[in-house]
């Protein structure tokens, strides 16, 4: 597949998945990327990070993005008129404390990618809600639920495992906020004028 | 130890995801992340080691952690 200046994100990742897995590379796509993908670009992001999950030579990694023109710049891989970037984070593939995340491969319109699945994803943007509190993931782990397909029971144990309940809790709540908002748009009270 | 040399293993560290970093001004301000997955473990590892270290627990203990007021003479 060919990346133009106007491919999209997941154009764009499922080529180098692609790039990748022609060159013996197993690898999933993971982070900001499989957000925008869940939230059918609510969420936007640059940023693609392809964790590897089997050996990869530095060389290999040069030779298979340099297929699709991207270089090495510092850590991360850019190519010039597109505004995505890939960069490698170290492993393991983990979320928090679980690393027994079992990867699921998805047909996009592009081809197929090898992503976190959609439960993975609102975990992951979950896990820098509970430690960093930054409310953009919260809001972003929001709009996966509602565009995307998530086992909200596994979301619960993962999060009661590492002690965030409670935080999970105030997740739904916005979750239950957000398809209310959806639902009636038009009906949103103003405070302290009385119901009518 | 230089600053670049504390500032290269602290890079290293940052790549590999124990630590993690945020910009407060022109300051990079590092912590353990808690987001890696063995940053539990590292933790206490790190406690550990530190253990029969009393000078550097007694420096640690001894930095002002307190405001100090705008324009304030040291």
């Amino acid at each position: 597949m060919r990346i133009t200046e106007r491919s999209g994100l997941g154009a764009v990742a499922v080529a180098v998945g692609d790039a990748l897995r022609r060159h013996g590379i197993r690898a999933v796509l993971s982070g900001g990327a499989c957000a925008s993908l869940y939230t059918r670009g609510a969420f936007q992001s640059a940023d693609m990070d392809f964790i590897l999950t089997g050996p990869a030579k530095q060389s290999q990694l040069d030779a298979a993005m340099a297929t699709l023109g991207f270089t090495r710049k510092g850590d991360r891989y850019v190519r010039p008129r597109t505004r995505f970037y890939v960069e490698f984070p170290r492993g393991p593939l983990a979320i928090g404390n679980d690393t027994d995340i079992r990867p699921v491969t998805r047909r996009t319109p592009h081809g197929l990618a090898v992503m976190l699945s959609p439960t993975d994803s609102c975990r992951d943007r979950l896990a820098a809600f509970y430690h960093w509190n930054d409310r953009q993931s919260l809001q972003v782990a929001v709009w996966i639920v509602r565009r995307s397909q998530v086992h909200l029971p596994a979301g619960r144990r993962g999060s009661v495992a590492e002690g965030f309940a409670d935080r999970f809790e105030e997740f739904l709540a916005e979750a239950k906020r957000a398809r209310a908002r959806s639902k009636h748009p038009g009906r949103r009270r103003v405070a302290g004028r009385p119901r009518t | 130890m230089p600053l670049s040399g504390v500032q290269g293993a602290l890079r290293g560290l940052e790549l590999d995801g124990l630590v993690a970093a945020r910009s407060l001004g022109r300051t990079r301000v590092f912590q353990l992340n808690p987001r890696y997955f063995a940053s539990a473990a590292l933790s206490e590892f790190l406690r550990r080691l530190v253990e029969p270290e009393a000078d550097l627990r007694d420096r640690v203990a001894a930095l002002r952690r307190r405001p100090r007021r705008t324009g304030k003479p040291l």
